[in-house]
C-alpha cells in the first residue's frame, strides 16, 4: 500500500474512533443539562455538522477559483470542488435533519421559518443545483468551467441570504422561539465533547472528500483509457483492411 | 434516554455509514476496473499519451 | 464596452419587437399565473389583497426566467453567440447589453402586470416611485444572475436554469416583496434597509457578471 493510501486509511480510522468516542461521551458520560435534560445531547453533533457544511462550501469555492484561473487550471481542482460540494450537501442535509429533530421537542414544531433554518434550507438548495448541473453529461472542460462559475455565484450569495433572512425574521417579529432554551451553559465535560465532535466530523469530512476525489480521478483516467483503446482498435482494423 | 436524541443519533449514524459504504464500494469497483484495463493494455504506438 | 452594450441591447429589443415572443407568450402566461393564484386562494379578495406583493413578485420571477431563457435562445439560433465570440466582441458588452434588454422588457411587463393586479386583487398602488425603483433594482439583480447562469446551463435542458437561479435570487424576492408591502401600506420609511440590500445585491452581481462573463462564453 502506498503512503498516500496508508495516510487516507489512517484518517478514516481516526474519524471512526473519534466519532465513536464523541457518541460515547455525548450519550453516556456527560450529564443531562439543567433545563433541557437529555435533549442537550443533540448539541454535540448538530453544530459540528453545520460547521462542516460551511467548511465544505468554502473549499468548493477555493478549488473552483483555482480551476477558473488559467495558470492553476487542473482537472484535480474541479474534482476536489465536486467532492467537497457533495460532502457539503450531505452534511447540510444532516444539519437540517438533526435541527428538525431538536426543534420538535424544544419548540414543538418540526420546522419553523426562523432565520437560521431558512438560510440553511436555501444553502442546501443552492448546492443541490450545483450537483444537478454536474450530473449533466458534457465535456470535461465545459463541466469544469461551468460548475466553477455556478459554485462562485452560489457562494457569493451565502452572506446575502443570511443578511436578508435575518432582517426578515428579526426586524419585524418578536424574538423567535429559539432564544430561551438555546442559551446553554457549556462547561466541563460538555465542552470537551463538543470540541471532540468538531474534530471527529472534520476527520470524517476529510476522508469523504479524499475517497470521492480519488474515485472520480480514477474514473476520469478510466474514461481516457477507454477512448484510447477505442482509437487503437479502430486503427488496427484500418491496418487489416489496407 | 430521550427518544428524540435516540432518533437523532441513529439517523446520523445510519447516514454516515451509508455514505461511507457507498464511497468505499464505488472506490473499490473503479480501482479494480482500472487495474483490469491496464493489465489488458497492449504496448501501443504512442499515438495517445499514457494516462 | 458600453458601445457594444448599447448595440447588443438594441439588437435584442429589435428582435423582440419583430418576434413579439414576450408580448404574445410571456405576458399572457403571467396573467394565467395570476388567475391560478386567484383559484388557489379560493378567490378570497381579502387574502389576495394581503399577499399582493408576494404574488406580484413570484409571478414576475417566472416572467423573468422566461425572458432570460428567450434572451439566450436568440443567441443559440444560427450560433449567433459563437459568431460574436469569434469576432472578438467584448464579452462584458454582450453581458451588459443583454441585461439592459431584459430589464427594459420586464419593466414593460411589470407595468401591465401591476395594473392588472391592482384591479383583480383590489390593491390600489401607492408610492409608485418607490415600487418602480425597487422593481428596477430587483430586475437588474435577477437579470444579471440569470444571464450568467443561463450561460452556465446553456444547451443542458430547460429545467436546470430555474433550479440554479431561484435559490440564488431568493433574497431579491424577499427584499422586493418587503419594499412593495411597505409601499402599498404607505409606510415607505420601513422599506429603506430592504432597498439598500437590493442595491447591494444588484451591484455585487453586476460586478461578478462583468468579471466572469468572458469565462462563461469560453465554457
Amino acid at each position: 500500500m502506498s503512503t498516500n493510501a496508508k495516510l487516507k486509511r489512517g484518517v478514516g480510522v481516526a474519524a471512526l474512533v473519534t466519532i465513536a468516542l464523541t457518541f460515547w461521551l455525548g450519550l453516556v458520560v456527560t450529564p443531562p443539562a439543567e433545563v433541557m435534560g437529555n435533549l442537550v445531547r443533540m448539541l454535540y453533533i448538530h453544530p459540528p455538522m453545520a460547521w462542516i457544511a460551511y467548511l465544505a462550501y468554502g473549499i468548493t469555492t477555493a478549488a473552483s477559483l483555482l480551476y477558473l484561473w488559467k495558470r492553476t487550471r487542473r482537472r484535480e481542482w474541479d474534482l476536489i470542488a465536486a467532492a467537497s460540494a457533495e460532502a457539503g450537501v450531505f452534511f447540510t442535509g444532516l444539519t437540517i435533519l438533526t435541527g428538525s429533530i431538536w426543534g420538535r421537542p424544544a419548540w414543538g414544531v418540526w420546522w419553523t421559518w426562523d432565520a437560521l433554518l431558512t438560510a440553511t434550507a436555501v444553502l442546501f438548495l443552492l448546492y443541490l443545483g450545483y450537483l444537478a448541473l454536474r450530473q449533466v453529461p458534457m465535456s470535461e472542460t465545459k463541466r469544469g468551467v461551468r460548475s466553477a462559475i455556478a459554485a462562485l455565484v452560489a457562494f457569493i450569495d451565502v452572506p446575502i441570504v443570511h443578511e436578508s433572512v435575518y432582517w426578515w425574521k428579526t426586524l419585524h417579529q418578536t424574538p423567535s422561539v429559539l432564544n430561551p432554551s438555546m442559551n446553554v451553559e457549556v462547561h466541563g465535560s460538555m465542552a470537551w465533547t463538543l470540541l471532540l465532535g468538531f474534530v471527529a466530523f472534520t476527520l470524517a469530512y476529510v476522508w469523504m472528500v479524499w475517497t470521492r476525489f480519488e474515485t472520480s480521478r480514477r474514473q476520469a483516467q478510466l474514461a481516457d483509457l477507454e477512448v484510447e483503446n477505442a482509437i487503437r482498435e479502430r486503427l488496427s482494423a484500418e491496418e487489416v483492411r489496407i | 434516554m430521550n427518544p428524540y436524541v435516540e432518533a437523532g443519533y441513529t439517523a446520523v449514524t445510519c447516514s454516515l455509514g451509508a455514505y461511507a459504504i457507498f464511497l468505499g464500494v464505488r472506490s473499490r469497483q473503479v480501482k479494480l476496473r482500472l487495474a483490469q484495463l491496464r493489465a489488458n493494455q497492449v504496448p501501443h504506438s504512442g499515438l495517445v499519451e499514457d494516462a | 464596452m458600453f458601445r457594444t452594450a448599447v448595440a447588443m441591447a438594441k439588437k435584442d429589443l429589435r428582435l423582440e419587437w419583430r418576434a413579439r415572443v414576450l408580448l404574445n407568450q410571456v405576458l399572457p402566461f403571467v396573467f394565467v399565473v395570476i388567475v391560478l393564484f386567484a383559484f388557489g386562494f379560493d378567490a378570497k379578495v381579502e387574502i389576495l389583497t394581503q399577499v399582493t406583493p408576494g404574488l406580484f413578485w413570484v409571478t414576475t420571477f417566472f416572467g423573468l426566467e422566461l425572458a432570460i431563457t428567450r434572451a439566450m435562445a436568440i443567441e443559440g439560433e444560427n450560433q449567433a453567440q459563437v459568431g460574436l465570440v469569434m469576432m472578438g466582441v467584448n464579452p462584458r458588452g454582450i453581458f451588459l447589453g443583454k441585461v439592459v434588454a431584459i430589464v427594459l422588457e420586464i419593466l414593460v411587463l411589470e407595468v401591465v402586470l401591476s395594473a392588472g393586479i391592482a384591479v383583480l386583487f383590489n390593491s390600489p398602488l401607492h408610492d409608485v416611485a418607490l415600487l418602480a425603483a425597487s422593481a428596477l433594482l430587483a430586475d437588474v439583480g435577477v437579470a444579471t444572475v440569470g444571464i450568467v447562469l443561463a450561460g452556465v446551463t446553456e444547451g443542458l435542458g430547460g429545467s436546470l436554469l430555474p433550479l440554479l437561479l431561484f435559490p440564488v435570487v431568493s433574497p431579491v424576492l424577499l427584499c422586493a416583496t418587503k419594499v412593495w408591502q411597505y409601499g402599498l401600506d404607505q409606510t415607505p420609511a420601513k422599506a429603506i434597509p430592504w432597498s439598500e440590500l437590493l442595491i447591494g445585491f444588484s451591484l455585487i452581481y453586476l460586478v461578478v457578471g462583468i468579471l466572469v462573463y468572458g469565462v462563461v462564453l469560453e465554457g
